[in-house]
Order: C-alpha cells, then structure tokens, then sequence
C-alpha cells in the first residue's frame, strides 16, 4: 500500500497538450475516482501511473519514489483495463498467474497464489476455463484476480464496468467498493459514469480539458461544486442552470435578503448568502430535486409542464422557461400531484438550493 | 419456387459442375493413368473419355518403376526439407519484422515499410538473374570449411525466399489489429518485448501464420524456376526439378510420368484436405495480392 502523488503532471504528444499540469495525491490505502467526460485525460493521467506512458514534466511519486522513470513492472501497480485484457489462449489460471511467472515465481507458490486470490473473488471454479468461455462478470473478476495476484502497491482501474450490463454493473460496483476494505490498498478508478465516482469514492477527482477541477469527498462535490463544470458533471439529471442577477434589498431592519431575478420567470425574495458579492453572480445553478411545490400565498415560478418521465420512485417534470433554451428539470414524489403535458405547475428552490456563479463559471456560494 | 427460379438455380449449378470438371478433371486423368501400367493402352485412351475410366491392367507398376528409375524418393526429401526450412524460418523472421514495424517506433519506419509494400509488385523473374550473380559469390561456412558460391546446395534453395514482403505485409495488417491492451497488460506483468511477441502475439496469431505458411508452402513446394538456375545434378534437387528431369528423359513413358505427378501431388493435396478451411481463408485474406 502506498501513496501517488502527482506534481505539475504535464503530457504533450508533439504540440498538443492533453494534460496540462496536474497535482493532486492519492493517500494509503484511499480510493480515489478520477471522473471526467470522453478526452479529458483521465485516462491518460492513469496510463502515466501504470508505466504505460511517459511523463512529458513534471513528478510522479509512487511511495516516496519518484517513479517517472521506473518502468511499469517495477513500479508495483496492477491495472485493471475496460476491455479485460485477459489473454484469449490461456486458461484463467495461467492468465492470473502470467505475472507471478514472469517475476520467476516457482509453479508451487504460483497456484497458492492464484488460489488465494481466486477465493478472495470466488472464482476457484472457473481456473481452468479459458476467456472465451466466461461470462463478461467473470471476466471483470479474472482481471481483477490478475491484478490481485501480484499483491500491488496501487490498484488501477480503467473505467473496468463500461462493457457490463447496467445490473451486473451495480452488482460489481458493490463488490468492487467490498473488495477495496477488504484488501485496504490504495485504488484509482477512471470512469466516465458520475454514479460510479459518487457511490464508490473515497474521493473524486473532476477532470476537464486536461485540468483537475475540482477534488474532493463525494458528497462535498455535490453540495458545494467549485465551479459550473463540476456542478453541472455530478448529478443526475444535470444541474439546471439559469441566466439570474441577485439585487440587495435595501430594508436595514428586516434579515438580510436580496431579490432573485431570473428572466422570463417571477422575482423571488432570497437570503442573502453571508460573505458574498452578489453583483458577480450572472448565473445561478438548482438541482432538480432542489425545488418545492409552492403554495398559493408563497412567491413562486408559474411554468408550464412540457415533457414528463415517470420513473416510478421519482417524477421528472421538464418544465419551459420563458427564453430559455433548456427546460428546468424537477425532480418531484410520484402521486404528489398529476402532472400532464402542459399544465402549470407553481414551484419555488429550496433554501440553500441555489447555488451563484460569476460571468467565469465560479460558484460564489449557495442560498 | 417458381418457374424463373428453377431455372436460374439450374444454371447455376451447371456452371458449378462445369467449373469442378474443368478444375477435377486433370486430376483424375492423372491419377487414372497412372495406375494403367499397359502404355499403349493410355495412349489409346488418351483421345477419348476413357482415359477417365481405371480399365485394363491396373496396378503400381508405374510407381515402382518412378521408384526405380527416378530419384523420387531423394527429391521428395529435399523438397520436404526445404520447404519445411523455408516456411518455418519465414514465419518466424517475417513476424518479427512486422511485430517491430508495428508496435515499435524509430527512425526510418515508414519507409521501410513502403519500401516492403513496393517489394511485393516486383516479381520473382526480375530479380532471378541478379540474384543467382549474388548467391555464386556468397561465401558459406560448411564442413569442408570455407567456399565461395552457394550453387548446389540446400541454403541456396532457402535462405533467399526466408523474408518474404508479402508475409511481412500480411503479419504486419494482423499485428495493428491486434489489441493493445493485451500487450499492454503483458508488460505490465512483466514481460519483455520478446516474451510479448512470442508468449501472447504469435499465439494469437494462428490465422496469419496458417495463412503465411500455406501461401509460403504452395510457393516453394512447387518452384522450378529457382532449382533449375541453381542445381545440377540429383543430391540437391527438388520434387519439381526431378520431375522435369524425368519428363525429358525419352523414351518417355507417360504412364511412369503420371505416377511421379501424382505422388509430387499428393501431398499437397494431403495437406489441402487437412487444413481446408485455412487454405480457404488464406486465400481470401491474400485476395488483394491478386
């Protein structure tokens, strides 16, 4: 078990940049989620732990060993691949063991091994079946088993259940997070998937255009996101983000309070976040389930229903905003009310729902 | 089925059976006349659909005399041999030189690459002259110690065709298409790029081999152009050279003739029944060879 620690991580191929300066660590035994969309050099950065690519600047530590010239079997890392990598014309048994072969280890010690790591994943039935003969669930399990074999220092993870089914994924994502206290080691997990990231992190990191944007506890990402990017990436359905300006209220006696214009929609009387310039705020961000149904005494947003899902624990109502060209997404109880196409629905954020962004996508706070 | 179908369907079978006979039935005469060991009788039946029918006096005695009169036997080992050397080194340099041109980057590798693309146009018979200059002013280190020129020997019937351009082609499109994860994975576990290349790449590489290895052998197997420059006399000679040999020999006994055709054949043909479905699949996979 080790620590990874990435100073002023940069990868160039030629003149593009693909990472562009990355420094983050990864603690004993932590399993950090590096979440971002297609391209984003999440990958790239793992392939650069593994060995697999070189680090055009900057320094990678693997334990208190600068590891950017250290090659990938001597690094003790074990990466998991999305497509398995199991090699097709050997049996489970010499797949796990392939590596422990290559270290020099005697056959003996090679089937303890295997054995130990075949119990761990509950595998030992399948050893002497080949790949081909294996469901994409035992395959998941045969890759990890590779990588547990060698007793790593650092897990690898690239995106590992993109290619299951969406209920063996579930499945494997709970045993995958069981797998990480039972072995303790220190896991990086790449995945594109935001639910993944939040169910099965210690910590995510958020990449973008070859930047980290955020890094954080799971949950604290999603209550207060740095920036529009990270707020907007972890949730589902998407943040909704409105064009809004806030305007102090001037009555000294009363709490402090501001107005909430939103164009096209009602004003609304909100707290006034503490510490904040509400002048910079030109956008605000609501998650979907941060709305309540308003009663007819309450000030509230009068919009119209234009599309609704029905996902049987939860409603979906898409609902048009005047000049808007993406409907508001809310998330409400299914029976609460009937909601048909294009009846009018009255509803209002929670407080602390409404989180403020400046003209560059900076959250200044929540009300 | 209709009337229209019928007939479309019995076209085409027509055209199938024509086909099969055309491509069968010199095989059959072949087979056929060899076994008729009366050889006034074959050439009697030569002008007519008899010499498809095994009438008459049947026996080997025409395999008996090819084994007595020709050197048969000392050529089929030769061929086997060197045909066997030659398919099996060419496999092994051929992939390697595709694996490096593949997976490896260095100086000089697109047009080294190019270079082998533009090798495969050019035809053996251009090449055939200076190449025989060449091999005569090779020196080879053998057991009577060091000679200069290779005629006469087996190396001079191998080690020229050992690379090959069009293996290395056919090596190098299976190799960027194989998965680099796997590789990948390899190394990660530790291996070199030589155990790469010949614990995880070449087994997965049967097909290509199967097929690089088929074209290889209907190539050497039956070349005559190259032994006829290159050997004189039996001790080195190959099963197409012996044959030819024999054929010119007179007077010329067309049923022994046949007989020796047919066991240069069999083989071949032994080996085609065995591994159909890869000749089948090579074939289509060097479709773009022409």
């Amino acid at each position: 078990m080790a620590s990874v620690t990435l100073r002023g991580i940069r990868k160039s191929y030629g003149e593009v940049e693909t990472i562009g300066g990355v420094d983050l660590q990864v603690k004993h035994g932590e399993f950090m989620v590096f979440v971002g969309p297609s391209g984003c050099g999440k990958s790239t950065l793992m392939r650069m732990i593994a060995g697999l690519e070189e680090v055009t600047q900057g320094d990678l530590l693997i334990g208190d060993r600068v590891a950017n010239d250290i090659p990938a079997p001597e690094r003790g890392v074990a990466m998991v691949f999305q497509s398995y990598a199991l090699y097709p014309h050997m049996t489970v048994a010499q797949n796990m063991g392939f590596s422990l072969k290559m270290h020099g280890m005697p056959a003996d010690e090679i089937r303890k091994e295997v054995a130990r790591a075949a119990d761990i994943l509950q595998i030992g039935h399948l050893l002497e079946r080949t790949p081909k003969a294996l469901s994409g669930g035992q395959r998941q399990r045969v890759a990890i088993g590779r990588a547990i074999v060698r007793r790593p220092e650092v897990f690898l993870f690239d995106e590992p259940l993109s290619n299951l089914d969406a209920n063996l994924r579930v499945q494997m994502r709970v045993e995958l997070t069981k797998l990480h206290k039972q072995l303790g080691s220190t896991m990086v997990y790449v995945t594109h998937d935001q639910t993944e990231a939040m169910t099965m992190g210690d910590r995510i990191a958020v990449f973008n255009g070859g930047l980290v944007e955020q890094v954080g506890q799971p949950m604290n990402l999603y209550e207060h996101p740095a920036n529009r990017f990270v707020a907007q990436f972890l949730g589902s359905p998407r943040m909704n983000l409105l064009s809004g300006a806030l305007t102090p209220q001037g009555d000294a006696c009363a709490l402090p309070a501001c107005t909430l214009r939103v164009s096209g929609l009602n004003e609304l009387p909100i707290a006034l976040p503490p510490g904040v310039d509400v002048s910079r705020c030109t956008e605000i961000g609501v998650r979907p389930e941060a709305f309540e149904l308003a009663t007819p005494a309450q000030p509230a947003w009068s919009l119209s229903v234009d599309f609704v899902e029905r996902l049987g624990d939860t409603t979906l109502l898409y609902l048009l905003v005047p000049h808007a060209q993406q409907p508001l997404c809310v998330r409400v109880p299914p029976g609460q009310l009937s909601h048909d196409v294009g009846s009018r629905v009255r509803l209002r954020p929670v407080a602390g729902g409404i989180h403020l962004f400046d003209r560059n996508g900076v959250c200044l706070g929540r009300t | 089925m209709t009337t229209r179908r019928i007939g479309s369907r019995l076209v085409q079978y027509g055209l199938h059976a024509l086909l099969s006979a055309f491509f069968l039935l010199p095989l059959a005469f072949m087979f056929v006349s060899a076994f008729k060991a009366d050889e006034m009788q074959l050439l009697t039946d030569m002008g007519s659909l008899l010499a498809f029918v095994p009438y008459g006096d049947i026996s080997f005695a025409n395999f008996a005399k090819v084994f007595q009169n020709t050197p048969y036997l000392r050529a089929f080992v030769n061929s086997v041999g060197i045909t066997a050397l030659t398919v099996g080194l060419g496999v092994l340099v051929n992939s390697m030189l595709a694996y490096a041109l593949a997976r490896f980057r260095f100086f000089g590798r697109d047009l080294l690459l190019a270079l082998i693309v533009a090798l495969i146009i050019i035809p053996f018979e251009a090449i055939a002259v200076p190449l025989l200059l060449l091999v005569n002013e090779l020196p080879w280190l053998g057991a009577e110690g060091l000679s200069i020129g290779w005629l006469d020997s087996y190396q001079v019937q191998v080690i020229p065709f050992i690379a090959n351009a069009f293996s290395v082609y056919l090596f190098y499109q299976f190799f960027i298409e194989l998965p680099r994860d796997l590789e990948e994975a390899a190394l990660m576990d530790g291996a070199s790029r030589w155990r790469i290349y010949w614990s995880i790449v070449m087994p997965l590489s049967k097909p290509v081999i199967a097929t690089v290895a088929i074209l290889q052998f209907l190539a050497r197997w039956g070349d005559l152009l190259w032994p006829v420059m290159v050997v004189r006399g039996d001790t080195y000679g190959t099963l197409p050279l012996a044959m030819q040999t024999f054929f010119g020999q007179f007077p010329r006994e067309w049923g022994s003739v046949m007989a020796f055709a047919a066991m240069a054949t069999i083989p071949t043909l032994a080996l085609f029944l065995a591994f159909q479905r890869w000749f089948v699949s090579s074939a289509i996979s060097s479709a773009i060879k022409g």
